[in-house]
Formats: C-alpha cells, sequence, structure tokens
C-alpha cells in the first residue's frame, strides 16, 4: 500500500520533472491576438489607409495648413494653434505625428509589400501608399530613414538618407506598383474591403490606383521645379508621352478617403472642430484672396460671421457718434459681431455690445480703435462677413468672433448655427488627398515649363474640377472663369495665377500649397508679426523622441527652421 | 504563547475530565537544581487528562489503563516525556528552557526549522498578532508588526493595501509579495485603483479569515525565498492555518466581535464666507470666495424643486455639509469552529461572516468563509492531509478618483454656505437636482452603483509518507480558483465617468473574471545525523499553472432607469472585449544544510525553474542562495553568562530568478486591433465602415526574453541577553535587481515604437531590526515590548540608453517616475520657477503671483526613511492590555485634496485674515516669499483668494508636496481571559472579552487636514498620490471569545 502510494507520488513529480517538459512548456502564445507570423494583409492595408486618412487632416495638416495661412488659429491664446501658428511647433509637438507616421501606416504598409508575394494587386497597391506616404516625411524634414526602417527590433537606430536619394526611390516605387498591380494572378487583390475608392472590385478600382501612381510621379517631379527645372520637365514630358499611360481625367479620379457621420469615423479636420472648438478661423490671407476674386467657393469653405441667417440691412443713427457708440431709435434685428460698413468706418469694425438702442462698436486688432464722427441720420451697414484673423495682426484680446471651416471640410450642415455657436456638421466629408484639380494644376505649371499639353486648358481644367468639387453652380464657374480664368502676362506671372489658384483649390489637402510656396514664392507671404522666426518655416524640427532614441539622428534642425529639404534650393 | 493555552487548556481539562479512572499516579516536578516547581500541566500522552503540579510541585493524577506516558510542560521549561511504568510514581525533572534554542519557525514548503540554525531571516506573526484589531483585509493586520515589511493602506477599510518586504525589486512588474496558503500559492492581485473612472477594489488577500490563521511567516530576502523560486522575488507571506491538533478534546470555538468606524481626521473648514466669487454671492460657483456671511438674504438661491435659481435664502454656513455625507461603519465579525483529533484523525471546521459597511453609504462588505482541515493518518507511514477553504464575498462600492462622480471629488469641497443635507439632490423620477457641475455627492453615492462578487476555492490535498526514520516524501496538490462578476450602473444624468463613462445617457457594465492555478509539488526530506554532525536535504519539483480569463461588455443610453440589465442598453461601446492568458512553471530544487552541534550550519538551495513566459532557449535558468550561521555563545561557552545568553551571526547570499505573470506573451509580437488618433481627441475606431483593420503593435516582443534577477546579500546579528528578555535580531542587507524588464521606448522609424526587454537595473540598500524585552516578569505580572525598525532605499540603477524615465503613473502633472540615478518612484510635477541667485526663492510676476516651470520636475519622494513599530505588553494574570504605536519618517504625498480645500477656500487657512474690511474692501493680507524676474523682493500683496488660488500657490503641484511623517496608535487592545475558576461551573471550556481598536490616535504634524495613509494609485507601484480618496477610518470594538 505505501509503495503504491509512493510510486504515485513519484510518478506526479517524475513526469513533471522529465516528461514532455518542452511542450507542456511552449504555451507562450497569445490565444487572443494575432501572431506577427501571420500577417492579414487585408486588414493591414485598412489599417493603413485609414491612418493616411485620418493624418492627412491631423498635425501635419494643421501646421501647414497654419503657416501656410489657410488658417490661423490666432485668437485664443495660448492654444497650441496659436503656438503654430507663430511657428512655435516643438520637437515634442511631433512626437506622435512621427510614430503613427512610421510605426502604424509605414509600419503595416511594408509587411504587406514584405509578406505579400503572392498577391501582387496589395504589393502595388501598398507600393503607392509607402511612396505617397514617403515624399510628405521628406518634403517635411528633408533627410530622414529610409532604406534602414521598418526592421522592427532587428534595427531599432535605422540611418538617415539623404533626402535627395530618397525621391528616385519613391519614383521607381511608384513604376514598380504599376507593374504589380497588372499582375495577371494575384492570390488576394484589394477588392471592396478598400476604404480608398472603395466598395469597387478589384477589376474596377484597378484603373483608379494605376492613375494615382501615375498622377503622384508626376506630383513628384513637379517638386524638382526648383531644383532641376529641365530635368522637371524632361521626365514629366517622358512620362505623358509614355504610351497607354493614364492619369487621373475628372473628379471621379480624384484620390480621397471617404468618412461617416458614426462617432469616431468623422473626417479628422470636422473631428478637431468639434473637440477643439475656437482652434481654427479662417486666416485673412487666403479669405481676402478669394474676396478679391468673389470667390464662389468661399460658400462651402468658409462660415459667415455672424453664424445666423442674417440679411444684411441698413439703418439710420438717430444721434451723433460718441466715442465708439452709435446711436439708433430702433436696434431690431442687429446682432453681436455683426460687421459695420458706411462712410469712414474703418475696416473690421463690429458690433460689441448692444445696450437699449445703443451699439458700441470696435475692433480687436486695432489699439485705441475710434470712430470717426458719424452725423445723425447717417445710413450704417449691418452684415455678415467671412471675418478673419490675420497674421499681421494679433488681436488684442483673445475671443473666438470670427469665421470657421464650412461644409467643404465638415460635411453636410446637421445643425443650424445659434447665436455665437456654429452649426454641427455631420463629419462625413472627404479627406482630399490628390485631388483631380491638383493634377490640372501640376499638368499646367508643366506646359508653361514646356512640357506637352496646353497650360491654359489645364488651367481652366482645374478651376472648373475645384468649383465643382465645392458645389459651385456651372453659371457661376463660367462668371469666375470670364473674370480669372485666362492666363496673363510673363510666365512668372502665369505661374503665379496657376499657383494662387492651386492653393485655393487645395484647400484641405495637407502639405502640398506649403511645397508650391516653398518651390514657387506664391502666395506672397508676410510672416505672422508674433511669429517666433523672422522667416516662415521651410522645414519642421526633428521630433524630440527621435533626438533622444535615435543615434542616427543627424542633430536638430537650427532654430530659424530655414534648413531647406533637396528641392527647396 | 502556545503554551500558555495548553496549559490553560490542562487546567480546564481537569474541570471537564469525566472518564472512569482505572489508577491513580503521584509524583513530584522539580528543576534541574532541584526544586519544586508550581503549575507544570501533567498530560497523559495521546490524551486529554491531565493535572498539574502544585506549589510544592507534587500531583496526583488518575490515569487510564492503557496510558503509557506522561507530558510534563511549563512556560519557559522544555517538555519531558516520562514512561509509567509499573509503578504508581513519576518524578520529572524540568530544565528551564533555553529559549533562542526552540524558537521554531516555519519556512517554505511549512518545514519547521529550529531558528537557531537558520543562516536568513524569517519573521513569524501569530494568529494573536494578527488579530488583535480584526482588520478585514489581513495585509492591514501586518502594519509594523514585522521588520522589514512596510505596509501602506490606500484609504477606506476595504481597498487594498501595498506590501513591501524589503521594498522593490523590479519596475513596472508587481513588487508584491507571494502569498502561501498551507503549501498553495495564492492570488493576491487586484486592488489597482482607477484614477478616471470606477471604485477602488480590494486586494485578494481580503478573501482570506483571519480567524483561520495559525501563524503567519515573511520570508525576506532571496535565500529564504528561493525555494519559492521565480514568484518570490518579492518575498513569501506564509499562512499556516489553524488545524485540529492530534489528542485534542473536540471542541466548538465561537468569537465574535463588532467594531465601529469611524473618518479619523476631516478638515477643518471656514464657516465665516459664502459660496461665490471674488467677494460676491453665486449660486452656481463651486468655490467659497463669496460675501462674508453676516445673516444677509440673497436671491436666485439655487431651488431643487423646479432646478431654477428662484429662491431667496438667509445665508448661513453650514459647517457639517460635508461631514454629514460620511457615516458611522460597522464592522461585525462572527466565527465558529468545530475541531479535534485523536491518535489517527485530526479535523477542524470553521465558518466565518463578516459584514462591513463602510463611512460612506453603500459600502458594504459581506463574506462568508468555509474552511475544513482534515488530516488521517492511515498508517505508519502515510498520512493524508486535506484542505479545502471556500469563499463568497460580495461588496458594494461607491465611486473613487479624478472624475465628477466619485463623491468626495469635490463633495470636500462642497459651498460653505450650501445646505448639502438639507436641500433635496433629485426630483421624484431621480432626475439629478444640483447647481454645481459635479454630481451630487448623496445622489452619485445612490445611483452610481457598483458590486462585486467573488466565489473563491482554494484547497489542496497533501500525502506525507514517512518511509524511514531518516526519509519521507510529501506530495501536495492544490488548486485556487476564483469567479468574480463586477456590475457597474450608471444612472441617467450622471455627469462623471463613474462606471461607463457613459456621460449622462446612462451605462451599465459586467465584467467576468476566472481565474485557475494548479500547484502540485512533490519533494522528499532526508533528516540525517551522525554524532554531532546533523544534516537536512530537501530534493523536489514543484510545477504551477495558472489560467485566467476576462470579458467585458458595456452598454449605453439606458432605457428604463434603475433596471440592471445590459439588455436595458442601447448601445455596446467600447465592443465587448474577452481575454485569456496561461501560464506553467516548472521548478526543480533542492536544499541542502549541515550542521554541527548547535555551533554552525551551512546551507545551499539551488532551483532551476523552466518558465512558459520564455521561447524555449530560455526558458530554463538556475539560480542558487548560500547561507551559514555561527552561533559564537556555543563556539565560546565561555561567554555565556547572566548577561549574554545567545550571540548569532548569521549571513546569506542567495538570487532568485523571476518570470511572472507580468510579461506574459512578450516573446513575440502581434497585430491589434487599428486605430487612429492624436493628441488633440479625434480618433478613428474600427471596424470603419463595417471593415475591420489590424495593425501591428507597436510594442514589440522579444524572443530573447528572460529572467530578472534579484540577488540578495545580508549579515544579521542575533543576540539573547538575561536569559533571553532581552533579544535583538538585525540586519543589512544588499539587494540588486537586473535584468529588469520594461518596454523600451526606440526610434518609431524601426516600425515599433517599443521592444520589452531585459534592461533595467535596481539596487536597494536596507536595515531591519527586531528588539524584543521583557521589563518586568513576575508571576502575576508581566511587561514585554516588540520593537521593528525598517528602512530601505531602492535607487534606479540603469534604464536602457535614451531612456530618461519611466511613467509609472499619475497625470502630466503630477505623476510618478522611475528616474536612474534617483530613488525608486519619485514624484514630478510642475514647479514654481525659482531664482538661483537669491536663495532659490520663488519668481512672482508684477501681480505678485508665482511664475510655473513650463515642464516638469522632481518635486517629492514619497519613500518613508524609516519606519518603526512599538508593541507594548501588559499582562496581569487573566488581563492583558496590548498597543501597537507606529512611526513613519518622512515621505512625500501629494494632496490634491488640501489643494482643492485651499484653492476653493473652504480650508480653515483661507480665512485665517479678514478677507474684507468693514466697508467692504478686499484684503491682501499675503505675500509670497518670493522676488521679481528683475531679482528684487517681492512686495506685492495678493488677497487670499489670489494666493490659494489657481494663479497662486494652487498653480504648481509643487506647492502641495507634503510630509507624511506621523505617529499613531496603530492599535491596542485589552483583553481578559475568564479565570478557569470561574468557568468550572459552566460548559465553557474557555472564555475571553477583549476591547480593540485601530488607528485610535494620529499625529502627522505636516499634514493638515486629513490622514496621510492614502495612494490614488492603490497597490501599483506608484505611490505618493492623493487624490480626493476613500479617507482612513478608526475602528474601536469589542470582542468574545468562547471555547466548550
Amino acid at each position: 500500500m505505501k509503495l503504491n502510494f509512493f510510486k504515485i507520488a513519484l510518478a506526479f513529480t517524475g513526469v513533471v520533472a522529465l516528461g514532455s517538459c518542452k511542450k507542456m512548456l511552449d504555451i507562450n502564445k497569445d490565444p487572443d491576438r494575432i501572431s506577427d507570423s501571420n500577417s492579414p494583409i487585408t486588414q493591414l492595408l485598412t489599417s493603413a489607409q485609414v491612418n493616411i486618412g485620418f493624418t492627412a487632416g491631423s498635425d501635419l495638416y494643421r501646421n501647414t495648413t497654419l503657416i501656410i495661412q489657410q488658417m490661423s488659429g490666432g485668437a485664443s491664446q495660448p492654444n497650441q494653434t496659436y503656438e503654430y501658428g507663430r511657428y512655435n511647433i516643438t520637437g515634442s509637438d511631433l512626437n506622435n505625428l512621427w510614430s503613427s507616421i512610421y510605426a502604424t501606416t509605414l509600419s503595416d504598409l511594408e509587411l504587406i509589400i514584405k509578406n505579400g508575394g503572392a498577391s501582387p494587386h496589395f504589393v502595388g497597391v501598398a507600393k503607392i501608399l509607402k511612396a505617397f506616404t514617403f515624399h510628405q516625411i521628406v518634403d517635411t524634414w528633408g533627410d530622414v530613414p529610409y532604406s534602414a526602417t521598418q526592421q522592427l527590433s532587428a534595427n531599432t537606430q535605422p540611418a538617415y538618407d539623404d533626402d535627395a536619394t530618397i525621391y528616385p526611390k519613391l519614383i521607381t516605387l511608384l513604376a514598380e506598383a504599376v507593374t504589380d498591380m497588372n499582375a495577371g494572378a494575384s492570390a488576394l487583390s484589394p477588392g471592396v474591403a478598400s476604404v480608398m475608392y472603395t466598395n469597387l472590385v478589384w477589376a474596377t478600382a484597378r484603373p483608379f490606383w494605376i492613375k494615382l501612381a501615375n498622377t503622384l510621379r508626376l506630383r513628384l517631379l513637379i517638386h524638382y521645379s526648383k531644383r532641376d527645372p529641365a530635368f522637371c520637365v524632361a521626365q514629366i514630358t517622358a512620362l505623358v508621352n509614355t504610351p497607354g499611360i493614364t492619369f487621373m481625367t475628372s473628379n471621379a479620379d480624384s484620390y480621397q478617403m471617404t468618412f461617416y457621420n458614426i462617432a469616431n469615423q468623422r473626417n479628422s479636420i470636422s473631428a478637431f472642430e468639434v473637440s477643439r472648438p475656437n482652434y481654427l478661423f479662417a486666416d485673412r490671407k487666403m479669405v481676402e484672396m478669394m474676396n478679391a476674386k468673389a470667390d464662389p467657393r468661399r460658400a462651402t469653405y468658409f462660415t459667415l460671421f455672424p453664424y445666423i441667417d442674417f440679411v444684411p440691412f441698413a439703418l439710420n443713427t438717430s444721434a451723433a457718434s460718441t466715442g465708439n457708440t452709435l446711436t439708433y431709435s430702433s436696434v431690431t434685428g442687429v446682432v453681436v459681431g455683426a460687421t459695420v460698413t458706411g462712410a469712414g468706418i474703418p475696416p473690421h469694425t463690429i458690433v460689441k455690445t448692444i445696450v437699449g438702442n445703443v451699439i458700441t462698436v470696435n475692433d480687436d486688432e486695432t489699439p485705441g480703435y475710434a470712430l470717426p464722427a458719424i452725423a445723425a441720420g447717417t445710413s450704417i451697414t449691418f452684415q455678415q462677413v467671412y471675418r478673419t484673423v490675420s497674421a499681421a495682426k494679433i488681436p488684442l484680446a483673445p475671443n473666438n468672433n470670427y469665421s470657421r471651416i464650412h461644409t467643404f471640410l465638415r460635411g453636410a450642415l446637421t445643425t443650424a448655427p445659434v447665436g455665437t455657436n456654429s452649426g454641427v456638421y455631420s463629419g462625413a466629408a472627404l479627406q482630399r488627398l490628390l485631388p483631380y484639380a491638383e493634377y490640372c494644376f501640376i499638368r499646367a505649371e508643366a506646359a508653361l515649363m514646356g512640357a506637352p499639353g496646353s497650360a491654359q486648358t489645364f488651367f481652366t481644367d482645374g478651376i472648373t474640377a475645384s468649383m465643382t468639387e465645392a458645389g459651385v453652380s456651372g453659371p457661376n464657374i463660367t462668371t469666375y472663369l470670364t473674370a480669372n480664368g485666362t492666363l496673363t502676362g510673363t510666365n512668372a506671372q502665369r505661374l503665379q495665377q496657376i499657383i494662387e489658384e492651386k492653393y485655393i483649390a487645395l484647400f484641405g489637402v495637407s502639405g502640398e500649397p506649403w511645397a508650391d510656396w516653398r518651390r514657387t514664392g506664391y502666395p506672397a507671404l508676410t510672416p505672422a508679426v508674433n511669429g517666433i522666426t523672422s522667416a516662415i518655416p521651410r522645414t519642421f524640427f526633428y521630433p524630440q523622441s527621435e533626438i533622444d532614441l535615435n543615434p542616427s539622428n543627424p542633430g536638430q534642425k537650427a532654430a530659424s527652421l530655414q534648413d531647406r529639404v533637396f528641392w527647396d534650393n | 504563547m502556545r503554551k500558555l493555552f495548553l496549559l490553560l487548556g490542562g487546567v480546564v481539562l481537569i474541570a471537564m475530565q469525566a472518564l472512569a479512572q482505572q489508577r491513580i499516579i503521584t509524583g513530584k516536578v522539580t528543576d534541574e537544581k532541584g526544586n519544586p516547581v508550581a503549575n507544570v500541566s501533567v498530560l497523559v500522552r495521546g490524551t486529554t487528562s491531565g493535572t498539574t503540579s502544585k506549589v510544592d510541585g507534587t500531583y496526583s493524577l488518575e490515569i487510564p489503563a492503557n496510558a503509557k506516558a506522561l507530558v510534563f510542560s511549563s512556560v519557559d521549561m522544555s517538555p519531558v516525556e516520562m514512561s509509567i511504568g509499573a509503578g504508581n510514581e513519576v518524578n520529572a525533572t524540568l530544565k528551564n528552557e533555553d529559549r533562542t534554542m526552540s524558537e521554531v519557525v516555519v519556512t517554505a514548503f511549512g518545514i519547521k526549522r529550529d531558528k537557531k540554525t537558520l543562516g536568513y531571516g524569517v519573521s513569524q506573526v501569530s494568529a494573536e498578532e494578527l488579530t488583535r484589531s480584526h482588520t478585514t483585509n489581513i495585509t492591514n493586520s501586518l502594519a509594523a508588526k514585522v521588520p522589514g515589511v512596510r505596509v501602506q493602506g490606500s484609504g477606506g477599510s476595504f481597498t487594498s493595501s501595498s506590501i513591501l518586504i524589503r521594498g522593490f525589486t523590479t519596475f513596472s512588474g508587481s513588487n508584491q509579495p507571494l502569498f502561501v496558503v498551507d503549501g498553495i500559492p495564492i492570488d493576491n492581485s487586484g486592488g489597482g485603483s482607477p484614477l478616471q473612472a470606477g471604485p477602488s477594489v480590494s486586494s485578494r488577500a481580503i478573501d482570506i479569515n483571519q480567524e483561520d490563521i495559525e501563524s503567519m511567516s515573511v520570508l525576506k530576502g532571496a535565500a529564504a525565498a528561493v525555494l519559492y523560486g521565480s514568484r518570490a522575488a518579492s518575498g513569501v507571506i506564509l499562512i499556516t492555518t489553524k488545524k485540529g491538533k492530534s489528542g485534542q478534546k473536540n471542541s466548538v470555538q465561537f468569537s465574535s466581535n463588532y467594531q465601529i468606524e469611524s473618518v479619523n481626521r476631516t478638515p477643518d473648514y471656514q464657516n465665516e464666507y459664502a459660496q461665490g466669487n471674488s467677494g460676491v454671492f453665486s449660486p452656481v460657483a463651486q468655490t467659497s470666495w463669496g460675501p462674508r456671511i453676516t445673516g444677509q438674504t440673497v436671491n436666485n438661491a439655487y431651488n431643487p424643486a423646479n432646478d431654477l435659481f428662484d429662491r431667496t435664502e438667509v445665508l448661513a454656513a453650514y459647517p457639517n455639509n460635508v461631514t454629514d455625507i460620511l457615516q458611522q461603519g460597522i464592522n461585525w465579525q462572527n466565527n465558529l469552529a468545530f475541531s479535534g483529533g485523536n491518535d489517527k484523525n485530526m479535523f477542524r471546521f470553521s465558518y466565518g461572516y463578516l459584514r462591513n459597511t463602510g463611512v460612506i453609504a453603500k459600502n458594504v462588505l459581506t463574506r462568508h468563509n468555509f474552511s475544513l482541515n482534515t488530516s488521517s493518518k492511515v498508517n505508519n507511514y502515510l498520512t493524508v492531509s486535506v484542505s479545502a477553504n471556500y469563499v463568497n464575498n460580495y461588496s458594494t462600492r461607491t465611486q473613487q478618483g479624478n472624475q465628477l462622480s466619485n463623491p468626495f471629488f469635490r463633495g470636500w469641497f462642497t459651498p460653505r454656505s450650501y445646505d448639502l443635507t438639507g436641500l433635496a439632490f433629485e426630483d421624484a423620477v431621480g432626475n439629478q437636482r444640483y447647481p454645481l457641475g459635479e454630481d451630487n455627492p448623496y445622489w452619485t453615492i445612490k445611483h452610481n452603483r457598483f458590486n462585486d462578487e467573488i466565489n473563491r476555492f482554494i484547497g489542496n490535498v497533501s500525502f506525507n509518507f514517512k518511509l524511514t526514520k531518516w526519509l519521507q516524501a510529501d506530495y501536495k496538490i492544490g488548486t485556487d480558483v476564483y469567479s468574480t462578476f463586477r456590475h457597474g450602473y450608471d444612472q441617467i444624468g450622471a455627469r462623471g465617468g463613474a462606471n461607463t463613462s457613459a456621460l449622462q445617457v446612462g451605462g451599465i457594465r459586467e465584467n467576468r473574471n476566472n481565474y485557475r492555478s494548479i500547484n502540485s509539488n512533490g519533494y522528499f526530506t532526508v533528516n540525517k545525523r551522525y554524532k554531532s554532525w546533523t544534516g537536512t536535504a530537501i530534493v523536489g519539483s514543484e510545477f504551477q499553472q495558472i489560467y485566467s480569463n476576462a470579458a467585458q461588455i458595456d452598454g449605453k443610453n439606458i432605457i428604463i432607469r434603475d433596471f440592471e440589465q445590459i439588455s436595458n442598453t442601447t448601445t455596446f461601446s467600447p465592443a465587448p472585449s474577452y481575454g485569456s492568458s496561461k501560464s506553467r512553471l516548472l521548478g526543480i530544487y533542492g536544499d541542502f544544510s549541515i550542521g554541527y552541534k548547535s555551533i554552525f550550519n551551512v546551507g545551499v538551495t539551488l532551483r532551476n525553474d523552466f518558465s512558459s513566459t520564455f521561447k524555449p532557449d530560455k526558458n530554463s535558468y538556475l539560480y542558487t542562495g548560500y547561507s551559514g550561521s555561527v552561533n559564537i555563545t556555543e563556539l565560546f561557552p565561555g561567554i555565556k553568562g547572566k548577561i549574554i545568553e545567545n550571540i548569532k551571526i548569521r549571513g546569506n547570499y542567495a538570487t532568485v530568478g523571476k518570470a511572472g505573470n507580468d510579461f506574459i506573451y512578450s516573446t513575440d509580437s502581434y497585430f491589434g486591433g487599428a486605430g487612429s488618433s492624436d493628441g488633440f481627441g479625434p480618433q478613428i475606431t474600427f471596424p470603419f465602415n463595417g471593415i475591420q483593420g489590424f495593425s501591428l503593435s507597436n510594442g514589440a516582443g522579444s524572443a530573447d526574453l528572460g529572467p530578472e534577477f534579484t540577488g540578495n546579500k545580508e549579515i544579521a546579528l542575533e543576540l539573547s541577553l538575561f536569559k533571553g528578555r532581552f533579544t535583538i535580531e538585525a540586519t543589512r542587507y544588499q539587494q540588486k535587481s537586473r535584468k529588469l524588464i520594461f518596454g523600451v521606448p526606440v526610434s518609431a522609424t524601426s516600425g515599433i515604437t517599443s521592444v520589452t526587454k531585459n534592461a533595467g537595473n535596481l539596487s536597494n540598500n536596507g536595515v531591519e531590526v527586531g528588539v524584543t524585552a521583557t521589563p518586568i516578569k513576575s508571576k502575576s505580572f508581566t511587561w514585554s515590548m516588540n520593537i521593528t525598525y525598517t528602512q530601505f532605499k531602492a535607487i534606479v540603477e540603469k534604464l536602457e540608453t535614451g531612456v530618461s524615465n519611466i511613467f509609472l503613473g499619475g497625470f502630466t502633472t503630477p505623476n510618478v517616475r522611475l528616474v536612474v540615478g534617483d530613488e525608486y518612484g519619485q514624484l514630478y510635477g510642475n514647479a514654481y520657477q525659482r531664482d538661483p541667485s537669491k536663495g532659490n526663492k520663488i519668481i512672482v510676476g508684477a501681480n505678485g503671483l508665482p511664475l510655473i516651470t513650463t515642464g516638469v520636475q522632481k518635486i517629492g519622494n514619497p519613500n518613508p526613511k524609516w519606519v518603526g513599530g512599538l508593541t507594548n505588553t501588559f499582562t496581569y494574570k487573566g488581563l492583558s492590555l496590548e498597543v501597537l504605536l507606529e512611526y513613519r519618517s518622512g515621505g512625500d504625498l501629494y494632496s490634491r485634496n488640501i489643494a482643492d480645500l485651499q484653492r476653493n477656500g473652504v480650508a480653515i487657512e483661507t480665512a485665517e485674515f479678514p478677507r474684507y474690511d468693514a466697508a467692504g474692501v478686499l484684503q491682501t493680507p499675503y505675500l509670497f516669499d518670493a522676488v521679481y524676474a528683475n531679482g528684487q523682493p517681492n512686495t506685492t500683496m495678493v488677497s487670499a483668494q489670489n494666493y490659494f488660488g489657481n494663479n497662486g500657490k494652487y498653480a504648481a503641484a509643487e506647492g502641495f508636496i507634503y510630509k507624511t511623517t506621523w505617529f499613531r496608535v496603530r492599535e491596542a487592545s485589552i483583553n481578559y481571559t475568564v479565570p478557569s475558576s470561574v468557568l468550572r461551573k459552566t460548559p465553557f471550556g474557555s472564555a475571553s472579552l477583549s476591547v480593540f481598536g485601530r488607528n485610535l490616535f494620529l499625529s502627522a504634524p505636516d499634514y493638515p487636514h486629513l490622514d496621510p495613509e492614502q495612494n490614488a494609485l492603490g497597490v501599483s507601484n506608484a505611490q505618493g498620490l492623493e487624490f480626493n480618496a476613500l479617507p482612513q477610518t478608526r475602528t474601536i470594538g469589542v470582542g468574545l471569545k468562547l471555547s466548550f
């Protein structure tokens, strides 16, 4: 009896100690997650695409749209956007952007390229997206890690590549992408699960992707215009003359991502307006360019201020003005924030307060603002305008009485604005990444430099495409084109026309207007008066995390932020 | 102590004796010098019949015919067994006991060892010491009782407590010790406090019923714990439960303890100034910077009846509006146990019932413990023991943390003139009625609910084979299985995060967790004597598997109020989650020691672990421990005398490898659900338009992950003087932990942002001293003292290159982090700008208010310099008085609570000076001791509101770092044992009554308003933040103990 127990005891301990120990212990695989040896390429592509779409309306978009004076963070110091608008974008501010680009978007794309060998259609799409993402990194920082990246823990300190050597690789990558996508056999193809060119079977989606690859090559090539115009023209000429090559031909071909009116699935530009109201307002630079041409796109680009439905009207004052006050017999219909216009009244004069029948007016940007003497009976007009913040004039006190982004970037207005509160938007807005209009302006610019095609035709097409996209009616487009649609003057003047139209058309496209300004100097910008650097940045600081963690980093950029990426020289 | 009970038992048993007697034995008990010894217990071996010797040492005892021997025992004397011959006289000579000789302690695997021969530190705490103040969570009972052990509660009576044995051994994993109950490791996880939502829950040690504990051993340092291997790097707490004893008469024990619990310290409030701002009354102001209360009538006061501001009221202060929220808690514990045994079978069954209501309504914990221990001698070779414990633990709790649904998030600074107690807080439907932004304290207590239920089984079967006189084999297999069910309900209209962060629309969270560990352990023990040499060897192997799974679902948008069913919600967000994990650990070990007489002893311990949490080529690792002790007094008997009784020096060097479950599945990288977000709020969650996405996790695993190692060197001196009436045990140790695992941040350009690696080093040096003294000892009166001293300092020696710190917990400011070269877990936060050229004075702006640093910097060190305890025990006949005093020196705490009391103008100091003069002119009596930016001394006087307000003192976290140095009467008890003479005619075998209390007195000179024993993050490694937590409590109770 005792021996039996003894044997059992021995068996228990013995089996455990000596038996199938290896097998028993080999259980260190998380049953609830997919391990990295099993890349789910379909879902990886979705992740990368959504991140590209999201990022295009996130940090990089905000930083560049602020310094390029399409938007302003002007009023609400000390908000971050106020700081960014005066070029105070620190390395730490860029950590999140850098890591989501490299460690999420590019990491997922690289896994598709590495592991998707049997599915060249996936690999091709991933290569386009990789080239698209990398050119943005290069355009922002210049020298960045390229060749040695994405080796995961095998190399956690990737070396930096000269930015001039990265661009040719991206162009090659785009050519490879087309070959991959044209492969006859592919185990898997991006189908309806793609969130770009979405809900299309591969056979239908493929032509779009191919057009994108080729059009993106044009974008990269036009960036050479300043550094090597001859190379730029020759390359573009060769490309457009390639037999069988296809480019975008209409707005239907535009590279963009659709967002939805569902929580956490909204366009990030619109979502930012919700989570951070009063961080972004219309910038005077862009709005005045549009005002000068009575640009009908303003109606969908920006809200009027005040936001409420408001028909301009005039009133006769009942007494001479005293100080900054106007007195009326009745002020029915006047609202705080309404712009006041009339003979001798300075621009940007708005209604500050209404007490009884006395209206106080002021301008937040002008110290010691004073109304001129206004006689009793003078007719003064009250109206809504696209009220803007100027980089050249910092408001005296933080306030939020300005125009904001409208339906073009935020989707349909679902609740009308009330008082000083802007309305509620669906957020189901397109995130534009490379619209057809941009293709037209690239071709117009190239043609101006000697590449095939008519600059004027492409210029007209670009404006038309942009206007159509912005919901402008045909007759209004014609009116606009009649007034502003003809290239005239010297080549430099024509270039200015093209780039300034492109600047308006690419409202909401991340980074590209900044690149155009660096290449061409258009539109001419005045640096912010309160800027921490005297000139508009031509690059960004490297992220602080990269300085801390990657000894291969060449060192932080000069504080002036005037280091130039290779094509800006 | 145990002997005292035996003696008592003996006395009682005479009275109970009712057996037919066969024979009368007489005799005399003497000491070594031939003097008669009185009060010696004389028992027939293996039975409960016995008597005691009289003053002249004689005794007389009737014995059964089959009696073979008598056992003589007495306090402070070695027991003697004398066989009964043919004659009727049995005399005995008792030797004065060498106390240190026979102090037996429970060591690894429950092996009892003579403390004198141990080369490492083991402290034992008896049941009496542990249960003196009948805490709900056993961990709290250890405070200040064991040198080298630091216990820190986190507020409330049944939340969690952190126990650190000799400080820290790891970075981001758990530093809490391994709990072992009767040889089976049990889970003590939980107890983390959420910062932003939900209640604070208990650490799982709360499932243990103290009344079932016979003794608790604390194994300190690697050498003591090495046999437990991987999980024991932070020390081991060994719990031995009560069992039936051989030869014990069947008996019933009953105990009942009733305690009342109250908050031991509440803020001192001003009651002069009303709700408002800048001297103007406002019914919606959060602050009490309003006008002086002079009985004026104010308009527009809040009217809960219609949720409008249409009431007038005569302005008055409500001094108790906050403290009225608190109530008196009740803690009632009842225990019933049956135990008994004969030569072959022993048993003990107990049932324990505990009900603890907290100091805030709706905090109630109810616990049922069933415990059965049996042991059977099957034959001369085999003993089989079975232990089974079932626990049902049900509690309801209120919200905690930095969120508007925590009744004390802003409740502590309710405007002084708001009649929180008197005004309604809801309408007939239950809609909240409160003019301020947060949840009304009463409303959230009533409506934002949480409960959790734990059903737990801990049990084992063990076989002991006595193979030969010197060889035995033990095999034990045990399990710890529990399931928890947590349920949170957030009422429609809840303004804070509560359980689900549903924000106004109401939500329900259900969380289920199952845990199952299996532990199998078999070993051989050899005990050999050869002449004066003794040798022991243990060789065995242990296997453990831990499996757990958890599922959680959040439903939002409650349809029907108070119907607490998940189907009563319309959206399930975030998506329901499920996760499981399984790990295995195999250890093969050997423990060998050899001793010569009592002079010296050396030991070697080896253990090789195989852990499933590493790759096959890294999963095997060996570590060793060496220990030795020399008994100077045995080596040189000449120095033994009246003063010196015993001197022992011991030392050891040992390493423990740690695998643990903290980094399970970290050898590989995985894909996680995709998502996008930036730092401003916008985010994308998947599935996106119905399409799922996966992304490679930014945190990568590494295939070469291996165990963490903690090495410990220690040397100790044990001294026993004046016949053991004064003893000292002093230990100095150095601990070095290396290859510590954490997620090392790397350049994102690699495609990942962190790699889990063995990268850090940590050192820890400490001293622990235990002193016992018995200044007075006479027949009827004894005064004894027990002193503990604990001090250690852990320094972060190494993090990875490029990694300047690791974030342990908290906020952007303040937070707790590990920084190379500094002590463990430092407090960082924004600070006041200072001028180093002006004696480091604060710099103020032209407005006289301090300028604040833009970044964070070190603002405090939460680690106390040392902690100490002093227990005084006085016994006079059946009466005993015990008092435990505790002192803690230093240790910083950031108090958000004090910050809030001041900046909102409710703390008494904010009304130290009149805020307005008689004419209503604002007074500016405050001046920051500071300079302007140009170096000139600050002369700008400021008002109280500016001084304490958001732009004043409050602006920097640095302003609310307080030293927690405290002195407290941690425990006190008076115990009266009814003399047996009284009980003789009753059915009771023993009876005692006690009155006891905990946290009876507190002096924390540097910490105003509240008890500094707080931690917002519960048992986590991040200590030193207080965030409007549950207040600490004082308990006073009475107890009754009966056996029959």
